[in-house]
């Protein structure tokens, strides 16, 4: 009899154990669908980025821009990024301005296509932010990106490092011939440093143009040159997808060692082929200044009402001897991550 | 009524049986309560999980009701498509208004948000394309219409891209809810198993409980049944109805044993009494014996008597002389031939003796005659045969007629027998009295009445009455001792016959002898 009472109080003991189970159980499963919608904060600002660089050095600045946005009680959307749809520059821009947020940051390599899209946010009465290429044009608030003559200087500075004795050819990469007055000002500090610094040696620069009209153009002009009969000496890359393209020909057409190619941007391929040699040096843009530095400018004009500001983005050249800090602060940081 | 309130106590088994199966059914009712409970709020939530999908579902056909209305306007301006674009048009606004109007950190809640606010710019939109096509712009509407139509695509776009996301979350959902709604499907069988064996373990121990005290009662009854009245009655402690049935078998043990121990005694009692009568009676009879026995100690009577005959001699009282004289001669033929054989002559020697020995009592009140055919004297017959019968002729036949009675022996030949008659003019016996004597005297019985062999003894007896009594009682038994007697001397039947005419009319009492018995053949 005393064990039969002791197995009905097992039997009562498992019935409340598998009770507080049950419940605690769909309560938790509950609450884990509950969570999915209701509970997050607000915030008081909507804005949204729209770019036609969906690069790594463009998703590491919409990064720190949402990091900084959330700081300030604001939410920063990529319109277009991750949708099913490819959105052209002006679909997306008719959708910000359906979407009403309460400001735009704008990065935009072609001029036309910048200004279009700029007198359509202003339009629809949204301020804009223009990122890493400026305007001259009343309508945008302010600007955040890169100083030319210090961008020129620096690349000027590590092609000078890069020269050989005799004869030189140097051939800078860059996104958009249109964008020639950003081009000359880089372009011209570029040449006027290489000249102070090398004045006795014959150098040759040479600007390319990367069309932006088709996809995988950049590839394809960088293609072209390392499949031509003459390969410049050094190459110079000013956006990251050129500098992506150069090292993955270089490796293609085994070119390594013999074309120096100094690169833009510090994604982990171009700090691999830093290290690597592949690389010679490669520009490194804060890119979490500059995200930061966007969303405050539309911060400042919402809430104090400040325009034509300038928000500089510093830069620093990574070479071999300093490419390990950066890959460390990559490995820390889990890699890129665009949002 | 009383008796069953008072039963439904809460000692009583009904109320523990009732309280067991309502604790039971309460746990039932409350676990199925419960499970139900989780599982009903788990198959609600499965309907709301694709409630998100369904409602921009909703969205998405309205908005093509409304581009299709405004088209429909816009194409034949007709009130109708007129009317369903403002009906669409609010309906889809009414839609829109429920989607989420916050900025938050949510890509899905921020989707809405564009969807939303998407949606009042194509309203707006097509409002000012309505207002144009009304108004006549031509130019101005064509071109709203194709900006509409651009939005109208961009927002079905978003529509699809967050009914995807939302499908694929609401997919997980839906499929971490039919795991979970799984998983609580088989803890309620388990649970359910585990209630019906604990209602089963506690009925067996309830049953147990009830059954045990029973048990053990039904055995103590069957020793109880076996004889074993000491049996240990089980001490029930309970206050329930098996206490009582306990109880009151207790009782009824005790009750039981007392009865059996108050019979004991008083059977014990009685054999004490019983025992203590026939010691009485034993002890009186041997006094009686005792002091038979004394009397009839030859030696003392003889020499009682001899004396007195010899002091009456020389006191000269002759008649005194004689009389102790005779009955000396009388006791000394009872005593020296009783269980013996003698002859014809001796018996009525003695017989004479004893008349004249009675007649010495009453005063001669007894008329005595005696006819013997010659030869006959030495004929044996059993002693002491006719003695008892002029004996009981004078008890029973003449007692009552005093002075008025005869007796008459004769003995004479009836061949094949001879025949001795004791005959008396008294009192007469009913054909029944004849019979019933018969009858005794027919019956295999050992006892002899000492009283029927020495009829005179009892009639000096002290306490007359009880010795008259006791010869009264002896008729029977002094008849039936001679006739006894005669059966077993002469081997045959129906030595003895007794006829009388009725009351008052006298008693012949005839012993048939078988002739052939000399007088040398002696028996002891």
């Amino acid at each position: 009899m005393k064990k039969t009472g002791i197995a009905a109080a097992l039997c009562a003991a498992l019935i409340t154990l598998l009770l507080c189970i049950m419940l605690l159980y769909s309560a938790h499963r509950l609450s884990a669908i509950m969570q999915q919608g209701g509970d997050e904060e607000t915030y008081d600002r909507n804005y949204m980025l729209i770019t036609d660089d969906p690069s790594a050095f463009l998703r590491s600045i919409y990064k720190s821009g949402v990091e900084e946005a959330h700081q300030n009680g604001d939410v920063l959307q990529w319109v277009g990024y991750d949708s099913m749809v490819d959105f052209n520059l002006e679909d997306e821009m008719t959708i910000a301005a359906a979407a009403q947020p309460d400001g735009i940051i704008l990065d935009v390599a072609d001029d036309k296509m910048r200004k279009e899209l700029l007198d359509t946010a202003c339009g629809a009465d949204i301020p804009v932010v223009l990122l890493m290429n400026d305007l001259s044009d009343p309508g945008k608030v302010s600007f955040v990106g890169l100083n030319n003559y210090q961008i020129g200087q620096l690349y000027g500075m590590q092609a000078v490092s890069a020269l050989k004795s005799g004869e030189n050819t140097i051939s800078v990469l860059t996104r958009k011939a249109g964008d020639e007055q950003q081009i000359d000002l880089t372009y011209t500090q570029m040449v006027r440093t290489i000249d102070s610094w090398a004045s006795d040696i014959r150098v040759t620069i040479t600007p390319v143009e990367v069309s932006q009209d088709t996809p995988f153009d950049t590839e394809e002009t960088v293609r072209n040159i390392f499949l031509s009969d003459e390969l410049p000496d050094i190459l110079i890359c000013l956006d990251s997808v050129s500098t992506e393209c150069a090292i993955q020909a270089a490796i293609d057409y085994n070119q390594v060692g013999n074309v120096a190619i100094i690169g833009y941007h510090a994604s982990d391929t171009i700090l691999d082929a830093v290290k690597k040699g592949i690389v010679l040096s490669t520009l490194e843009v804060d890119t979490d200044e500059a995200g930061s530095s966007a969303v405050q400018a539309l911060d400042g004009y919402l809430s104090e009402g400040r325009v034509s500001e300038f928000f500089p983005v510093s830069g620093k050249m990574i070479t071999r001897r300093n490419v390990d800090q950066y890959l460390t602060k990559t490995e820390d940081t889990g890699g890129e991550d665009g949002k | 009524m009383k008796k069953n309130i008072k039963l439904i106590s809460k000692n009583s088994i009904q109320f523990r049986l009732f309280l067991v199966m309502a604790l039971m059914m309460g746990i039932m009712v409350f676990v199925n309560l419960f499970l139900y409970q989780q599982m009903s709020s788990m198959v609600q939530k499965v309907d709301t999980v694709y409630s998100s999908n369904v409602q921009l579902s909703d969205i998405s056909d309205t908005l093509k009701k409304v581009e299709d209305s405004l088209y429909e306007y816009l194409n034949t301006r007709s009130t109708v498509s007129l009317e369903n674009y403002y009906r669409y048009s609010q309906e889809y606004s009414d839609l829109v208004e429920r989607l989420n109007d916050r900025n938050v950190d949510n890509k899905a809640l921020m989707l809405e948000k564009n969807i939303r606010n998407m949606s009042l710019s194509y309203l707006k939109k097509t409002d000012e394309t309505i207002q144009a096509k009304r108004g006549r712009n031509v130019e101005s509407y064509r071109t709203l219409f194709d900006e509409d139509r651009e939005l109208y695509h961009f927002i079905n776009y978003y529509i699809y891209e967050l009914d995807s996301s939302q499908f694929d979350v609401n997919s997980e959902n839906y499929q971490t809810l039919l795991s979970t709604i799984q998983v609580l499907e088989w803890i309620s069988i388990l649970i359910i198993v585990l209630i019906f064996i604990m209602a089963l373990l506690t009925a067996m121990i309830l049953i147990r409980e009830m059954i045990h005290p029973l048990q053990t009662l039904a055995d103590t009854a069957t020793l109880v049944a076996n004889g074993n009245m000491d049996v240990e009655v089980p001490v029930s402690r309970r206050n329930d109805e098996i206490g009582i049935v306990t109880a009151a078998f207790s009782k009824m043990l005790e009750s039981i044993r007392a009865y059996i121990a108050a019979v004991k005694e008083g059977l014990a009692r009685q054999a004490a009494l019983k025992e203590h009568e026939l010691s009485m009676e034993a002890n009186l009879k041997e006094a009686q014996l005792k002091y038979l026995q004394a009397q009839i100690n030859p030696h003392f009577l003889f020499n009682s008597l001899n004396a007195g005959a010899q002091l009456a001699a020389m006191e000269d009282a002759e008649q005194t002389g004689i009389f102790l004289q005779r009955m000396s001669d009388f006791y000394r033929y009872n005593v020296k031939k009783t269980g013996g054989v003698s002859t014809i002559g001796e018996e009525t020697e003695a017989v004479d003796n004893y008349i004249y020995i009675l007649n010495v009592r009453f005063m001669g009140d007894i008329a005595y005659e005696k006819r013997i055919e010659p030869g006959l004297e030495n004929v044996q017959i059993p002693t002491l045969c006719l003695q008892p019968l002029v004996e009981n002729s004078v008890t029973h036949g003449i007692h009552d007629r005093m002075g008025r009675g005869k007796i008459t022996l004769t003995a004479e030949t009836a061949d094949p027998f001879i025949q001795i008659t004791v005959a008396d003019n008294g009192a007469g016996m009913t054909q029944s009295q004849i019979a019933e004597i018969m009858k005794v005297a027919a019956a295999d019985t050992n006892e002899s009445d000492p009283a029927s062999s020495s009829g005179m003894a009892d009639a000096f007896l002290p306490g007359a009455g009880q010795a008259d009594s006791l010869n009264r009682n002896s008729v029977g038994i002094g008849l039936v001792n001679v006739i006894r007697r005669l059966r077993l001397f002469y081997g045959q039947e129906d030595l003895l016959c007794i006829s009388s005419e009725g009351k008052g009319m006298g008693t012949e009492v005839s012993i048939l002898i078988p002739a052939g018995r000399e007088e040398n053949k002696e028996k002891e």
